[in-house]
């Protein structure tokens, strides 16, 4: 065997084995949450089922690999978003939205909180809307789920956002 | 024709297709240069810089044009003529040239392009060192990689093109090395499983940087690449490619030729976005720092996204302050950003993205159309881009054509839709009625985040009050969302092209949608230009994406030019190259349009093999040539002259120009000097000045009277009219744009700006202040 042949085949299998390195740290390491630790092979659909029946106010899902929600108001109201126990979370009129940093969904919804210290209300749009990434989206049972999202007008009147999470195969 | 190189034999090309997608993974930032068994691809015939540019100018001035009169035409391309190897320049037609090491030199391709004060164009080339990438571009180009190279290109007497070699030629950042954020750095394992550490050659690239004029006219180059390997081991080809954003800013100053360094981010960026603030200040979002493993042991909760902070440059002390972190938040790669006539940042749910599946937990937000408010340092979200979507007939024509509607007439279809979708419960009960799901829906509105694809900024006009109040962006082709994918999650671009409006009261912002007609044929990674009689012309760019799948995008030459008047797009002229991947466009201060670039990415994330025959994009290896389109207009010999202005002026002013044709001038546009890669100039507008008096030849301009509708800065004064065939811009002149509070430029002498003579007859003279 030829020294340029042998030195030919040695670059071939470490460009293979470059390549199969590539296959299992990029996919793993370098897209989606840092957990992802494969290609996935489907994604969360989330769908509304029921929205709440409030003048002003329109809710809709963000789509990608994990859904978001984006809410938007427009009445003359304070609304408040309650999360999974039922904790203020985010307080909404039509001028601005704030967040609660000491809810513990409000924390889980956006990762830099995790390890932040609390330090309650912060204004987190200038505007009647606001879009999240709320952890009662985030199930991942694979199978069909339902959420509920709670909210509450000035007068102490719950009113329920109820939607489906359903795992769908990748195109 | 160009040979398809299967020089490692067809398992090799068998590789290379079926590892396309799962490769593409991997993330992009590779790119290739010319075939892999060191044979350079040739240049087309028009190489020779002197015979492009003398056809050119003897078809301006015989008054006959070569190409269509209707449709524009291209000259030949031509590109630098010389390559220096091994320290020698040597006069060559090919693309690159084998030096003594073995190694391939390659003239370097216009990946990002700026238009300088004098009419002279800097360009950075992108993926330089592509070309000696033997197997795998994801193996080794951690180490076969280079820094950058800059040129300045003049076009001289007949379109006779120079080149001038700034200095240092690479631009110099990190000359002693980059202090890579590997995953054992700081640690006593540092550079134990990576190769940062081996080289300097490769640790302050120009590639993925963005760049921005500053208010003086200088170049900044913010952000940028240092390539390695990790892991991987010094001394070996191999391994897995790093591609991490740096933190320097660079300033290139055109009455030098020189670069120097300025103040460096507190965060390394790849693929971040600038955009010039009302006061000069420049700001910076998104980046990634490291491409392909954003893993920060340091920083675990801005591991797997790109950088949510965002920092804001202070040219006169030319430092970096790193933003509250009110002021964060999550973007696309070059997010497209938009400076509003009310001093926020627009982000326009668009920006660059390079997997399917996603590079942060929260992209989902990335779909949301937001401003950033510099004097609270908060951002506002708007709204779902592409709702509200207000359907006129073009649009509701497009929108019925994309939900194939079959078994409703045009009318029914209007009034299932109302006319109008105004926010999502429309959307739900439109999808009822129409018997479609949401998703369907939302898809075919074009809504969502697009990758891929430019937002270009329509000229901003005043209203009846003088007062600039509303902003148009059109966005058309690219890579859509697809609510049923992922975000970015296309592979095939779309046809769809979309308007949004941004109406401004006070610190309110309005937003809505409409669709225009759509393009001819879907085109992925189009440089949109505006040019001076207020169309958008696109060029370039190809059917597929580039970055998911390397080498299978087929290439768009025709242009395609955008009327707001009829909201329709129509084919124009056909370029001679095909430029996919890295191409540019760039209006010249002649109304013409240079048209550069093309890197592609190697194939299938391999070395170069080239599919062309197949219809393919050229990844022969990046194209240095340039051409010249030619509008209509600019062939026709009625053109209006503008025969003096001020070259500076400030807000509030009321400016004097003088014209030929002075009648029948209605429109004047000052229209800033681009400074574009990646489809992306923060700073592209066209301000329209209200013409508030004739007299005779002169014509008097009101300026606005702030900076957030035109910050300080290089401008092109344009005057038209208009005409059966269309509207007529002159050749524009240079003005300044100054602001007078920059501390750095208070001093700065203001020309005067009144240029008007007494040379119209007394009639004229008294017609005009009648």
């Amino acid at each position: 065997m030829s020294e340029a042949i042998h030195q030919s085949r040695i670059r071939w299998f470490c460009t293979v084995a470059a390549a199969g390195l590539a296959l299992c740290a990029g996919p793993a390491l370098g897209h989606g949450a840092p957990e992802t630790g494969k290609t996935p092979d489907s994604r969360m659909s989330a769908a509304i089922t029921a929205a709440p029946v409030i003048a002003g106010l329109d809710v809709m899902i963000l789509d990608a690999p994990r859904p978001g929600l984006l809410l938007s108001y427009r009445g003359e109201q304070v609304l408040t978003v309650l999360g999974k126990d039922q904790e203020p979370m985010l307080r909404i009129t039509e001028r601005g939205v704030s967040a609660n940093q000491d809810s513990p969904t409000y924390r889980l919804s956006d990762e830099r909180q995790i390890q932040a210290q609390p330090s309650g209300w912060t204004t987190v749009s200038e505007s009647g809307t606001y879009g999240w990434m709320d952890p009662r989206l985030a199930v991942r049972s694979g199978h069909r789920e339902e959420w509920t999202i709670e909210i509450m007008d000035e007068d102490g009147g719950l009113f329920e956002l109820k939607g489906s999470l359903e795992s769908k195969l990748m195109p | 024709m160009t040979p398809i190189d299967l020089s490692y034999g067809s398992s090799k090309l068998l590789l290379a297709i079926s590892s396309a997608l799962v490769l593409s993974a991997c993330g992009g930032g590779g790119d290739s240069g010319t075939n892999s068994n060191g044979s350079s691809a040739e240049t087309s015939s028009g190489q020779n810089t002197a015979v492009g540019g003398d056809q050119v100018a003897q078809t301006a001035e015989s008054g006959t044009p070569t190409g269509d009169p209707v449709k524009g035409f291209f000259t030949d391309p031509f590109a630098e003529p010389v390559i220096t190897v091994d320290g020698e320049d040597v006069e060559t037609d090919e693309r690159c040239v084998t030096n003594s090491e073995g190694l391939l030199e390659c003239k370097p391709a216009a990946g990002t392009m700026a238009v300088l004060e004098d009419g002279r164009v800097l360009y950075l080339n992108a993926l330089e060192g592509t070309e000696n990438v033997e197997l795998s571009i994801v193996a080794e180009f951690g180490e076969v990689s280079i820094n950058d190279q800059s040129r300045v290109l003049a076009l001289g007497e007949a379109d006779t093109p120079q080149w001038i070699k700034p200095d240092p030629l690479r631009a110099g950042a990190n000359p002693d090395g980059n202090d890579s954020e590997t995953l054992l750095d700081g640690t006593e394992l540092d550079g134990a499983l990576d190769t940062a550490d081996n080289t300097a050659k490769n640790d302050g690239a120009l590639f993925c940087s963005d760049i921005i004029a500053l208010a003086d006219g200088r170049i900044m180059a913010v952000g940028g690449t240092d390539y390695y390997s990790e892991p991987g081991v010094d001394g070996f080809p191999i391994g897995v490619a790093e591609l991490e954003g740096i933190k320097n800013s660079r300033i290139f100053d055109g009455t030098t030729n020189t670069w120097t360094q300025s103040g460096d981010m507190t965060y390394g960026r790849w693929y971040p976005s600038l955009v010039t603030l009302g006061n000069s200040d420049v700001f910076v979002a998104s980046g990634v720092t490291k491409l392909i493993k954003p893993v920060y042991p340091e920083d675990p909760l801005n591991s797997g996204r790109n950088v949510v902070e965002t920092e804001t440059y202070d040219p006169c002390s030319g430092t970096w302050t790193e933003n509250p972190s009110t002021a964060q938040r999550s973007l696309p790669l070059y997010p497209r950003m938009h400076l509003l006539p009310n001093g926020h940042v627009l982000y326009n749910a668009g920006g660059q993205a390079f997997n399917p599946f996603g590079q942060g937990y929260d992209q989902a937000l990335w779909n949301i159309v937001a401003s950033y408010n510099p004097d609270t340092q908060r951002w506002t979200d708007i709204g779902y881009a592409g709702l509200p979507l207000r359907l006129d007939e073009v649009g509701l024509e497009q929108l019925s054509s994309s939900l194939n509607i079959t078994n409703l007439s045009m009318e029914q279809a209007g009034s299932l839709l109302g006319g109008v979708l105004e926010s999502p419960t429309d959307l739900l009960t439109a999808a009822s009625d129409l018997n479609l799901d949401e998703e369907t829906l939302k898809t075919a509105i074009a809504g969502g985040m697009r990758g891929s694809t430019s937002s270009t900024m329509l000229p901003v006009r005043p209203d009846e009050n003088g007062q600039y109040n509303e902003v148009e962006l059109l966005t058309a082709g690219g890579v859509p969302s697809y609510a049923l994918l992922t975000n970015p999650g296309g592979y095939l671009p779309v046809a769809q092209s979309r308007i949004d409006t941004i109406s401004i009261n006070g610190e309110q912002l309005d937003y809505e949608s409409r669709l225009t007609g759509p393009l001819n044929q879907p085109r992925w990674y189009g440089t949109n230009v505006l040019l001076p009689d207020g169309s958008v012309m696109v060029f370039s760019g190809g059917t597929r994406d580039g970055v998911v799948s390397p080498g299978l995008e087929g290439p768009i030459m025709t242009t395609e030019r955008f009327d707001p008047d009829t909201g329709t797009w129509t084919e124009m002229a056909t370029a001679n190259r095909p430029r996919t991947y890295h191409n540019t466009a760039v209006l010249l201060p002649d109304g013409r349009v240079l048209v550069a670039g093309h890197a592609p990415i190697s194939t299938a994330y391999l070395s170069h093999i080239n599919l062309e025959d197949f219809g393919l994009g050229p990844n022969a290896g990046r194209d240095p040539s340039f051409e010249i389109y030619t509008p209509p207009y600019a062939m026709r010999n009625d053109r209006p002259e503008i025969l003096s202005a001020p070259e500076t002026a400030t807000i509030g002013d009321t400016l004097s120009i003088q014209v030929d044709d002075a009648e029948n001038i209605d429109e004047v546009l000052l229209i800033r000097r681009t400074a574009m890669t990646h489809l992306i100039d923060g700073d592209q507008r066209a301000v329209e000045l209200p013409i508030v008096s004739r007299n005779g030849r002169n014509l008097r301009l009101a300026m606005p009277d702030s900076h957030d509708v035109v910050p300080a800065g290089k401008y092109m004064l344009f005057v038209s009219k208009s005409s059966d065939e269309g509207r007529v811009p002159s050749v524009s002149t240079p003005v300044t744009v100054v602001n007078t509070s920059l501390a750095c430029t208070a001093d700065t002498q203001l020309a005067d700006t009144d240029t008007s003579t007494s040379d119209g007859s007394l009639l004229d003279e008294l017609g005009g202040t009648l």
